[in-house]
């Protein structure tokens, strides 16, 4: 945390009444309104003859926000002219509006959020939307709950609006998506997925111990994503502090959540009412132009608060004619239902207008047929015209006879001949008049520049337009995006067949959108009650089949992938973190600094928080100076190091004593000659209190402790024993009393002597363990299912939390070692366990779910023991919502994976009654 | 010819509001008047203007704005009318009646066709003669005019707000002659003028009301609740069963959101529904309503159009995805019921057939008020 | 009886055809400009014998005119002025100029009134509307017209014999380009349903609200009631006219002609056997000469069989839903209103 965000968070909460911020990206961080945006910011593209940056200030007024920034990028300086001339850059609206231009390297939302930052205009919670927002939600309501909740709890960083709509609803995007998790209760969004259209999604991945912790959870994936935002002032500074954040949603809220460094909440609040949504791609554009028809929007109507400021008048059948006169509809034409057509529009004789927006000054040819199609100013439709789900800007003429399929996306000024058929999803821009108008608009240069180069590139296959636009016509046609398009550059979300699915009248039908598991789906999908088209919900349908079954391949499949690329990871990662703490210990940083550098190392090649432990472990056992034959040097040596630097091992972020010492055990064990260190390490850090007792109890009931999974490399396994007896002696000695340590260790060699006690240890451990267990479960099962127990009383609660916050440690991890040197996964190695102790195993699908979720990295230990398969794509709300309680969410590990399957039966056992 | 508004001291506050209406943050008939008087009152203390049209042409502009800013609304424009009614009066009676001395050189027919025989006007003119004058157009102190009729105009202001605030009183003040024993009343939406007419009605009498819940919006139910909490008897009965009830309902009373120049009027969709139903049994039919409702308008696409359209989440839900597309869904939120169906309007002066609806508005505001 | 020779000298009838000359001019205008026209004439010195000598002029008019209750409503209106005019003026001569100047002005500027009536229909007529009008009528005409200008309307007009000025009107809309289609008189409950409103002009409008027209405008009131279709009157306001008549039979216009059975001739005394009630079918096409309608397809009234018809017919307010005059719109009651303000002494 930076200072700055904490101080601000104090101040929102203190003064209550101060001004409502909103901050707008206006611009949109892609390309899928391209021709149409070509010399043109997308905000500024009309939706029902009003810009969707006036609709975006409506909602926003409507909420009563007070100042408003507007984060642009491209054409800053058109933004800012209409800004200007527009009604809300009256004093009298009341709101301030401050267009903020940013550099032209802002190429995401996560870079404009830094920006913010660096200008330091966020004073307290704000509200975050984009550009092209359409809603009519009481967001000050949503401010209200987000401020209440943060006066209780200041991680509650963020409250995003969702709004409940079907999975196949018009106005969800079908290309990205997400799936959410939330606590019904609390309404905390407790996991994100980003789900992509295309290549289908069929699973998302719940971390096991969401579903432990909470005994009910919802997860959805029947929202629309309304992007609207309500954001604490060290939102900007977590984009400052984590540069990679790019998207607001897939990276931040992404982030956040798996994150286990910064422990932030993030909320949903689930519009009931009111209406939101976003026009993010051509198709949205449709759905919400059709939602404002309806009068969805209400009163964000036509006739009643148009943005731009026209008044229309509401005949039957949602048809909009302007009130005053300035439209001269012909005797004979034919106006459809929800259509609106803008002032001083003429329709001639026997042309048809149907679900369609006219915007003004437009002229429709005699015979002309619009159906779905969206016109903008002053454009030409000759006689005869057909079009058909297609955009077409301003200033447009379509001669004579020309048909538009559904599509077809027309830029500003564009002249298309007489008679000319386009095809389908064409995509037809000017002619660049001269290249030499970068120059003018100086600001603009490199926006051009980057469009010049796209224009470029567009007018390089430009031999079948003459054809396609009929002749004297002004423009070019665009590449028809195909599938082997550069792929590797852009980010699959705007991958070609991902972006067919946010096009407008494009059902995609023909789109391959199963994968190898959905073979099964087009049976299941019949029976399925919620069967469509729509690629989600089938491949939902077949998920939900497997379900059932076992989700064996897919899962699979992803965590091979994710092993390959974390084992790269790692190994660089592990290098860079030797090198620096090298730097630190030579340099002598202070603790803190060594820190920062370890999470900032970390979170560049996001690996697990053990693999840093490992690190600053071993490199701390490493840096003791070997004493050879003094016992006492040693320890001063090691008591030395360990006082300077153990604190380094909690300081990088998460404290987990069990897991130090466990990691303390394998590095001795694993390096030959500083084994013997291990017991004076131990002490050393009991006295810095860096571990307890309790912690090396736990850890010594720890499978892993024992070297259950370790079977290759005898060596290893032979040290872990050695060091496991140590530490049972010692745990037995600090049973009794601590003082006698000192001769212990110098008479350690005498294995005999040691055992037996350690067996002693070792038996009393296992009762304790016993009462530790119905404690532990008795601590994580906040469900009142199951009756507590009376031995949970006094020692359990306190012994029994930290164990189990080990063992699924040690479980996941030795499970994604034996999975990078491929052996069978755990299930043979947990297998010699059950015999040995069998107490001792039921633990483990308790624990199990408390894992820490490793983010991608370690989901192969993830898909593998702490995974649960959740339908993506379930149908609409109820069916959707999968309430888990604590005893399936075991069952549910089972079904995840094959080895949980002993776990899943003594989880029933236990969590059953 | 008006003056430019942003020119109009105290415009902010017209902007907030036309803001407001046109966001629907402020519905509802009497609160709508309300804050118009409100704001009219602040524009009207701080305009400057020599003689009595500037000031005239001041409010009407201002009038023009919020009255376009949320036409359904009808209240808005009718307080406006009656503010100009009242200031013209009162200054008319302040300065010289300027009709009654120009009459006799521009006596024409049309005036005689308009304003019936002059003895008319004369009458009025001893009385104008004797109130002390203020001089229009002060050359030299231009805003003399102003000042001495300010506080009149205020006064006049101040009349139309004291109405508004007591009107569900006066309203409600004989509602126990309305109203006997053992009645069984039917009632839809949740008007408060309604609700106030019932309750006082309550304190003399023991009957019972069967209100209709009132789809989609189902304002019924708090009706019901408030009616019940008040000591009423009280049934919610579904909207669609308002006609097989009727047969058992002595009386109808609706509330209203304007009341038309032909004696019909807009009211919370469902009331055509009672008030035909009502017919059909020969059930009269009561419509309570404050006169700050009565509109000079006409029942002009009164299927269409002047009558609100709100959203149809509350008819169809949202997430009902596919549906939506399939289905156009149509969410109206006013009836208009015709005169004939309805027998007596109840006033905060005086009950009225729907047939004397229009002297009242030829009563209530000027003629050339009717476009503003 | 130097004032007789005045008035033989100056032919007030005669100058009021020739002011209705001019299509703009209603009989209440020209009633009104000629009565102006009889001020300047008459040789009176009195007020009283001013008032004398308009009255005959009135008198006059109505003798001699088939259908005298539009100019008869202007005689009123201007008489009643006259009397009612406050004068101070010592001079009598400069009084006659200034009544004089009254009527003419008022004549001119009532050529207005259609437009402003014209523009007070056109709130009412909606986009696509379809409308039923009776015969013909200046001010109907000019509101249809002005309709088109900005709204697509379609007009049905009845054909309203004997005089077929429905035809006239049908002509005019088409010349302007307005969809127009003439209908029998007898269809018009055919036609109803498939109109939005009624429009028709009137002869005058009388104190009860009521409104006299040409005939068959009653029945189509009717039945635009019973088909719950508005019926929209259109009356200038010298049309409002001072009676109060309770059925057909209380207008001006009737006499015991009307509708009289004919005395039994010899021929109907050639078929004794027929009872007398069919002797009205006699005179009209019926089934009681069914070989003859057979024999002719087309037959014609003559001219005495609709000398017995009515002319006009009175449509009581409680049919009509509004009117529509230069003073507003108002209801049927309203029309009273001002009656009541002008004549009630």
């Amino acid at each position: 945390m930076p200072p700055k965000s904490s101080s601000g968070k104090e101040k929102d909460i203190a003064e209550e009444d101060e001004v409502l911020q909103a901050v707008i990206l206006a611009d949109s961080f892609n390309k899928r309104f391209k021709p149409l945006t070509v010399g043109k910011p997308r905000c500024l593209l009309p939706i029902c003859n009003a810009t969707l940056l006036d609709w975006t200030f409506e909602s926003l007024a409507l909420a009563g926000v007070q100042e408003i920034f507007v984060i642009c990028r491209s054409y800053a300086d058109q933004v800012k002219a209409a800004i200007r001339d527009s009604k809300w850059s009256k004093p009298s609206t009341g709101i301030k509006i401050v267009p903020i231009v940013t550099a032209k390297e802002t190429f995401s939302p996560g870079d404009a959020m830094r920006d913010i930052y660096t200008h330091q205009i966020i004073t307290s919670d704000f509200v975050l939307v984009t550009g092209d927002l359409v809603s009519n939600v009481r967001i000050d309501e949503v401010v209200r709950l987000h401020k209440e909740r943060r006066r209780t709890n200041k991680d509650a960083i963020m409250t995003m609006v969702v709004k409940e709509a079907g999975a196949a609803h018009r106005t969800r995007s079908r290309g990205v998506s997400g799936v959410y998790v939330l606590d019904p209760n609390t309404s905390e969004c407790l996991h994100y997925e980003p789900v992509l259209g295309y290549p289908p999604a069929s699973h998302v991945t719940v971390p096991r111990e969401i579903l432990a912790e909470h005994p009910e959870v919802e997860i959805r994936n029947d929202f629309i994503d309304c992007s609207i935002d309500v954001c604490s002032v060290e939102v900007p500074s977590l984009f400052q502090d984590n540069f990679d954040y790019g998207d607001i949603r897939r990276d931040f809220v992404y982030g956040v959540l798996t994150s286990d460094l910064l422990m932030k909440n993030v909320y949903c609040y689930v519009a009931k009412d009111g209406y939101a949504a976003r026009v993010a791609d051509t198709r949205s554009y449709d759905a919400v132009s059709k939602d404002i028809l309806s009068r969805w929007t209400f009163p964000l109507v036509p006739d009643d608060n148009h943005p731009g400021g026209h008044s229309y008048e509401h005949l039957r059948g949602n048809k909009y004619i302007p009130k005053d006169n300035s439209v001269s509809l012909s005797r004979t034409c034919k106006i459809g239902n929800n259509t609106l057509i803008g002032p001083h529009t003429t329709v001639s004789e026997n042309a048809s207008i149907h679900a369609s927006v006219i915007g003004q000054r437009c002229t429709i040819g005699p015979g002309a047929t619009l159906h779905d199609a969206y016109i903008f100013d002053d454009t030409e439709v000759g006689a005869g015209c057909v079009v058909e789900g297609s955009i077409i800007g301003s200033r447009v003429k379509l001669g004579k006879g020309v048909r538009v399929p559904r599509g077809c996306l027309i830029a500003d000024g564009v002249v298309i001949g007489e008679g000319a058929r386009l095809r389908k999803f064409e995509r037809i821009s000017k002619k660049r008049v001269a290249p030499t108008k970068s120059e003018d608009d100086g600001s603009d240069g490199d926006d051009e520049e980057d469009e010049d180069s796209e224009l470029e590139e567009v007018e390089e296959h430009q031999e079948d337009a003459p054809r396609v636009l009929g002749n004297n016509s002004n423009a070019l046609v665009w590449p028809r995006g195909s599938p082997e398009d550069d792929e590797d550059e852009l980010d699959d979300r705007e991958h070609y067949n991902n972006l067919r699915l946010m096009r407008i009248g494009d059902d995609a039908s023909d789109l391959e959108l199963s994968d190898a598991g959905s073979t099964t789906s087009s049976d299941t999908e019949t029976d399925s009650e919620f069967s469509s088209m729509h690629a989600l919900s089938r491949t939902s349908s077949m998920t939900s089949a497997s379900m059932s079954l076992s989700t064996a391949d897919p899962s699979a499949r992803t965590s091979a992938i994710h092993t390959l690329s974390s084992a790269a990871a790692e190994t660089e990662f592990r290098s860079e973190v030797a090198q620096s703490l090298e730097r630190a210990f030579a340099e002598g940083h202070s603790v803190e600094n060594a820190a920062v550098e370890l999470k900032t190392l970390r979170m560049a090649s996001n690996v697990p928080l053990r693999r840093v432990r490992e690190a600053v472990v071993g490199a701390i056992v490493d840096r003791v100076p070997l004493v050879v034959g003094d016992a006492a040097a040693q320890r001063n040596e090691i008591a030395k190091t360990v006082r300077r630097w153990g604190p380094l091992i909690d300081k990088i972020g998460g404290v987990d004593p069990v897991e130090t010492v466990e990691v303390l055990q394998y590095h001795c064990a694993a390096a030959g000659p500083r084994q013997g260190l291990f017991a004076q390490m131990l002490v050393a850090l009991y006295q810095q209190d860096l571990v307890d007792e309790d912690d090396i109890r736990a850890w010594h009931q720890s499978p892993a402790a024992k070297g259950e999974g370790v079977k290759h490399n005898a060596a290893l396994v032979e040290g872990l024993k050695k060091c496991w007896d140590v530490g049972a002696k010692l745990l037995e000695q600090l049973g009794e009393d601590s003082e006698e340590e000192s001769e212990e260790e110098s008479e350690e060699e005498e294995a005999p002597k040691a055992k037996a006690q350690a067996k002693a240890a070792a038996k009393e451990e296992s009762e304790s363990e016993e009462e530790s267990e119905d404690g532990s479960d008795g601590s994580e099962e906040s469900a009142p299912s199951k009756p507590a127990p009376t031995q949970h009383s006094a020692p359990a609660p306190s012994t029994s939390s930290k164990p189990t916050k080990a063992e699924p440690e040690s479980e996941s991890e030795e499970e994604s070692e034996s999975e990078e040197s491929d052996t069978p996964p755990a299930k043979p190695t947990s297998q010699p366990a059950q015999p040995s102790v069998p107490p001792k195993t039921a633990p483990a699908p308790a624990a199990a779910p408390m894992s820490a979720p490793a983010p991608s990295s370690a989901a192969a230990a993830a898909t593998q023991s702490a995974t649960t398969s959740v339908p993506v794509g379930a149908p609409s709300a109820p069916a959707s919502q999968a309430k888990v309680a604590k005893a399936e969410s075991s069952e549910e590990s089972s079904e995840g994976s094959e080895e949980g399957s002993e776990e899943g039966e003594s989880g029933e056992e236990e969590g059953g009654p | 010819m008006g003056p430019e508004l942003h020119t109009i001291h105290g415009h902010r506050a017209v902007e907030t509001l036309a803001a407001k209406l046109r966001r629907r943050q402020v519905v509802g008939s009497r609160e709508a008047a309300l804050e118009t008087v409100l704001v009219l009152r602040q524009v009207v203390s701080r305009a400057r203007f020599s003689n009595i049209q500037q000031l005239i042409a001041i409010i009407r502009e201002v009038g023009r704005r919020l009255a376009e800013a949320q036409p359904k609304e009808h209240t808005v424009g009718n307080t406006v009318r009656r503010v100009l009614h009242n200031i013209r009066e009162e200054a008319n009676s302040a300065t010289k009646a300027p009709s009654a001395t120009t009459s006799r050189n521009v006596y024409t027919i049309s005036k005689f066709v308009l304003q019936g025989q002059p003895r008319k006007q004369t009458a009025s003119v001893p009385k104008s003669e004797a109130i002390a004058t203020l001089r229009e157009d002060d050359p030299d102190d231009p805003d003399s005019f102003a000042r001495g009729l300010k506080p009149v105009l205020m006064e006049a202001i101040q009349d139309v707000l004291d109405e508004l605030e007591t009107v569900y009183e006066n309203v409600s003040k004989n509602a126990k002659d309305h109203i006997h024993s053992d009645e069984i009343i039917l009632t839809i939406g949740h008007s408060k003028t309604v609700e106030a007419f019932l309750k006082s009605a309550a304190h003399y009498r023991n009957y019972t009301v069967i209100v209709a819940e009132t789809g989609p919006s189902y304002s019924g139910h708090d009706m019901a609740r408030s009616l019940s909490n008040a000591g009423i008897s009280t049934f919610l009965v579904p909207d669609s069963s308002i006609f097989a009830i009727m047969s058992r309902v002595n009386k109808v009373i609706l509330g209203a959101h304007a009341i038309l120049a032909n004696g019909g009027l807009v009211a919370v969709a469902g009331s055509l529904l009672a008030a035909t139903a009502a017919q059909a049994h020969s059930t009269p039919v009561v419509v309570c309503a404050g006169q700050f409702k009565l509109t000079p308008l006409w029942n002009l696409y009164h299927d269409y159009g002047a009558l609100d359209f709100a959203d149809p989440s509350s008819v169809l839900g949202f997430e009902e995805g596919k549906l939506v597309e399939r289905v156009d869904v149509v969410n109206p939120y006013y009836d208009y019921v015709g005169p004939e169906l309805v027998d007596v309007f109840i006033t905060n002066d005086g009950d009225h057939p729907p047939s004397s609806v229009y002297r009242l508005i030829k009563e209530t505001y000027d003629d050339d008020d009717h476009e503003l | 009886m130097s004032e007789l020779a005045q008035s033989t000298a100056f032919d007030i009838y005669a100058t009021f055809q020739q002011f209705l000359q001019d299509d703009q001019i209603s009989p209440p205008l020209a009633a009104i400009l000629s009565l102006a026209e009889a001020i300047v004439k008459s040789n009176a010195g009195t007020m009283f014998e001013l008032v004398q000598a308009l009255n005959d002029g009135a008198e006059e008019l109505k003798r001699r005119s088939k259908n005298p209750i539009s100019l008869n409503a202007g005689c009123e209106l201007f008489i009643a002025f006259v009397t009612l005019f406050p004068h101070e003026s010592d001079n009598f001569a400069e009084l006659k100029k200034e009544l004089e100047q009254q009527g003419r002005t008022y004549a001119r500027e009532a050529i207005s009134f259609r437009d402003k009536i014209a523009e007070l229909a056109l709130g009412f007529i909606k986009d696509d509307a379809v409308i039923l009008t009776h015969s013909y009528s200046r001010v109907v005409l000019k509101a249809l017209l002005h309709a088109h200008k900005t709204k697509r309307i379609s007009v049905y007009v009845t054909e309203s014999r004997p005089r077929g000025l429905g035809l006239k009107t049908h002509e005019a809309l088409t010349a302007a380009g307005i969809p127009c289609t003439v209908v029998l008189d007898s269809a018009v409950a055919y036609v109803m349903d498939r109109v939005d409103f009624v429009l028709v002009g009137s002869e005058a409008v009388v104190e009860s609200g009521g409104l006299i027209n040409y005939v068959g405008s009653n029945q189509m009131a009717i039945i635009a009631k019973a088909a719950n279709k508005p019926f929209y009157a259109l009356a200038e306001s010298y049309k409002f006219h001072r009676l109060f008549p309770l059925s057909q039979y209380d207008l001006p216009t009737h006499n015991p002609n009307i509708l009289s059975f004919p005395t039994p001739t010899a021929r109907s005394a050639g078929h004794g056997d027929a009872p007398s009630s069919a002797i009205p079918d006699a005179t009209t096409k019926g089934p009681v000469y069914p070989e003859t309608s057979s024999s002719s397809t087309e037959r014609a009234m003559s001219q005495e069989q609709i000398a017995k018809n009515p002319g006009v017919d009175y449509t009581r307010p409680d049919l009509i839903s509004l009117v529509f005059s230069d003073v507003g719109i108002l209801t049927p009651e309203g029309v009273s209103q001002y009656l009541v303000g002008m004549f009630a002494g």
